[in-house]
């Protein structure tokens, strides 16, 4: 199976080839359903390693979100891409499978977050923030990046990872977490002022901290 | 420091609509008044967010490389629907 149109770049070419594919999954072609697979599993996957701790419940919800698809894709309307539909059922597989297993409650974002006077300002005017890029070599700056990510709260993880690590869009990530996009703004301003104070090189502690 | 009427708190809130460039024309005045002629803490804030940004997309470069097992592949293709399961 070729797909068509590969002449013409961008939104248009995307969806064009997203109808051709979509027509070939509902015709049961066993290549299309293949192509499906290889193309979206390794983001899925990734996404599922980044909400699930455990390996095998990563794999697990990857291959029950494809299952569900696959049952569900008769009733698929088409009023999102198909790669968004899939994206929101693995995400929930990745959530139910989460919830099944937590094993500890989660720190609230607000503790995470910063601090201030009643007045509004800063209770720390000029504390450093120290990049954790100048102090650790880069597998371990991304480990400890990783970390970070996972100690968020669920609800702010997802939409972090979404926009930042998988690079969706607004409305995209809204429409597989069910926000709105100005929810989705929201959520992920404050993921990432938390993920800001979580990865701050003075407390990854590999120097101390003194400035 | 010399605070203008923008709080710091206010200024971390609209950090990112700043990138974003969302701000009205006001807010923006007032966010950068802050930032540069007030308040070089909030200054170096806003670096530090997107430097934790930049941190976090090239961590989503490598993981999206991440390798996918085979027999995750293999199990999931094993469950493609024949012919009338995708019936309506």
């Amino acid at each position: 199976m070729a797909p068509p149109g590969t002449s013409s770049a961008g939104a248009a070419s995307r969806d064009e080839n997203e109808a051709f594919l979509l027509a070939g999954l509902r015709r049961g072609e066993a290549a299309a359903f293949e192509r499906l697979v290889r193309d979206t599993t390794p983001r899925l996957l990734a996404i599922a390693r980044r909400m699930l701790p455990n390996e095998d419940d990563a794999l697990d919800a990857v291959q029950e979100g494809y299952l569900a698809a696959f049952k569900g894709l008769p009733s698929f309307d088409g009023n999102s891409r198909l790669s968004t539909w899939l994206h929101r059922i693995v995400v929930n597989a990745c959530l139910m499978k989460l919830r099944s297993r937590r094993r500890r409650p989660e720190r609230s974002i607000e503790d995470i977050l910063p601090k201030f006077k009643e007045d509004g300002h800063s209770w720390e005017p000029g504390s450093a923030w120290r990049n954790p890029s100048e102090s650790l070599e880069q597998a371990e700056l991304s480990a400890k990046i990783l970390e970070a990510i996972d100690e968020l709260p669920e609800n702010y993880r997802i939409v972090l990872v979404l926009r930042d690590i998988q690079g969706l869009d607004t409305a995209e990530t809204g429409v597989i977490v069910g926000l709105s996009e100005n929810a989705v703004k929201t959520r992920l301003h404050r993921a990432r002022q938390a993920l800001r104070e979580l990865v701050d090189g003075r407390a990854l502690g590999k120097d101390g901290g003194n400035d | 420091m010399n605070h203008t009427s923008m709080t710091c708190k206010q200024v971390y809130d609209l950090v990112m609509a700043y990138l974003d460039n969302e701000l009205s024309a006001q807010d923006r005045a007032e966010f950068e008044n802050h930032l540069y002629k007030c308040c070089p803490s909030c200054g170096a804030y806003l670096e530090s967010y997107k430097e934790t940004v930049r941190l976090a997309r090239q961590v989503g470069r490598s993981v999206s490389q991440d390798d996918v097992p085979p027999r995750l592949i293999e199990a999931i293709l094993k469950r493609v629907p024949q012919g009338d399961d995708l019936a309506d």
